[in-house]
């Protein structure tokens, strides 16, 4: 017992101290790159329907499925990560977002004031988001 | 090598508190900032049931979404305290590092 503390306790130690401690997962420049783009292609698709309200939720049906798709491919990413569990949720969260958006265009033509509001929600999100994985850049707190 | 716990306690502290004093503001900077956002579409959203321009489907899922968002925006902030956190033990463990090695008269921990 006392060999063990005299020898591996201050190698652990030692070993501790030269290798540093980890808590989050690595930032991934593929996730980064990714919340760019879709929170992009969102802010695009609400101003257009509030440019033209009109514009049925059948003539979206795409949209929201390739949309789905992408976020799931974030998700993938994400997931690939040790722990990474907080991001992985954000994504989940996204992905019921965009759900409950589909709900909303199916209930009717929206407002432009709902789409705007629906602008700064995903907006919010997305930012959300992209700021927990920027964070992830070692010293970026 | 003669090394004392206060000669190892006082500059990991120092440096952990430094560290903190970097990533805490910015992540109450961006916490406020963002519940103030929340705040107010939370209020465009009850303009809009009031004056009739989401219907009772579209006014339920404009509540789910900010419900969500806002757990995005803590889930961020739970991640930027994590960050933190491992941003002050790592400095700790530096300073630490530092300590030893000079104590020692050698790089003993590289």
């Amino acid at each position: 017992m006392l060999v063990l503390r005299r020898t591996l306790l201050p190698a652990l130690l030692l070993l501790v101290v030269s290798c540093g401690v980890t808590l989050i997962a690595p930032y991934d420049p593929e996730i980064d790159r990714g919340c760019v783009e879709l929170h992009g292609r969102m802010d695009r698709f609400l101003h257009g329907l509030r440019s033209e309200p009109q514009a049925t939720f059948v003539d979206s049906l795409d949209y929201y499925d390739h949309y789905e798709l992408d976020v799931r491919a974030l998700r993938f990413l994400a997931r690939g990560h040790d722990q990474n569990d907080l991001s992985v949720q954000q994504f989940d969260n996204m992905l019921a977002s965009l759900e409950q958006l589909r709900l909303a265009h199916s209930a009717g033509p929206l407002a432009p004031e709902t789409a705007d509001v629906l602008r700064d929600l995903f907006d919010i999100s997305w930012s959300a988001i992209r700021r927990l994985e920027l964070a992830k850049k070692r010293g970026d707190g | 090598m003669s090394l004392k716990v206060s000669d190892l306690l006082q500059p990991m502290l120092a440096a952990a508190k430094g560290s903190f004093a970097q990533d805490w503001p910015a992540a109450r900077d961006y916490a406020r900032t963002e519940m103030d956002r929340l705040a107010r579409v939370l209020v465009n959203i009850s303009k809009q049931v009031a004056e009739g321009k989401a219907n009772e489907q579209q006014a339920r899922a404009l509540l789910n979404i900010h419900r969500l968002t806002t757990q995005s925006v803590l889930l961020t902030i739970q991640g930027l305290g994590i960050v933190a956190v491992e941003n002050a033990i790592n400095a700790a463990l530096a300073a630490a590092k530092k300590a030893v090695n000079k104590a020692a008269g050698i790089a003993l921990i590289l």
